[in-house]
């Protein structure tokens, strides 16, 4: 079946939004692993552990 | 699902396939969630990244697939393995709940979120038939892509760039050893 550019177009829209979608998720995904691990980096350098639940500075 | 002997050649090929990398990929996310050894959850999900590459592949999304493979299963699960290998593994489980009523939360909510999954599936949300994939996928699956990404999305892409910049500038910071 063959269809016009604006039915393509708007035929794309409809079925691409979610593999567009998934390579959103996987661009946020590599973002938030760069700052998660460069948080854990400092805090090992800071107190040579990796275990986050000790990490209760901002504890009221 | 089809039945096996009613379907056609490329069918059953894909429910072949699909057969093999679903169990493979439940027993992978499980078994990185249960293991004790971070290196082998790390490794468990990359197997496990793989397999979603299979889905997707089956699924005609082949551009998806190899970026999951590439960017993914490369590039970010290398990352992570540097990380772990740098900070070395600590195998020791904590069994104290620093949160108060974390684990009734965690129950309730993955029900609340199983519910609505098989809701979903009941209510026959994924029931269409996807049958225009093929037209649309004529020109090729990554012209396609690179189409609507630069039009309809392109404001989406463009924060997605500077989302990563910042990122990466914030992780040099953060990585900086301190004077």
């Amino acid at each position: 079946m063959r269809v016009g550019p604006g039915a393509y177009l708007l035929l794309s829209a409809i079925l691409f939004a979610g593999q567009v979608l998934a390579f959103f998720v996987m661009v946020v995904a590599a973002a938030e692993v760069v700052v998660g691990l460069g948080i854990l980096v400092a805090i090992f350098r800071k107190r040579s552990s990796t275990s986050v639940d000790d990490v209760n500075l901002l504890k009221g | 699902v089809t039945p096996l002997l009613a379907a056609t050649a490329s069918e059953q090929a894909e429910l072949l396939v699909f057969v093999v990398l679903a169990p493979l990929a439940v027993v992978t996310a499980v078994g990185m969630v249960l293991s004790s050894n971070a290196v082998y959850s790390a490794l468990l999900l990359v197997v496990n990244f793989f397999c979603l590459a299979g889905f997707y592949v089956l699924l005609e999304a082949q551009f998806v697939a190899a970026v999951q493979v590439i960017v993914y299963a490369g590039a970010i699960m290398v990352l992570f393995l540097f990380v772990l290998m740098l900070l070395g593994v600590e195998s020791q489980e904590a069994l104290t709940e620093t949160i108060k009523g974390q684990r009734p939360a965690a129950v309730l909510l993955s029900l609340g979120l199983l519910v609505a999954v098989v809701g979903a599936l009941a209510a026959g949300v994924f029931d269409a038939e996807p049958a225009s994939l093929a037209t649309v996928n004529e020109g090729g699956n990554v012209q396609a892509i690179g189409r609507i990404l630069f039009t309809r999305y392109t404001f989406a892409f463009e924060t997605a760039g500077i989302l990563l910049v910042v990122a990466a500038v914030g992780a040099l910071v953060l990585g900086k050893r301190q004077p």
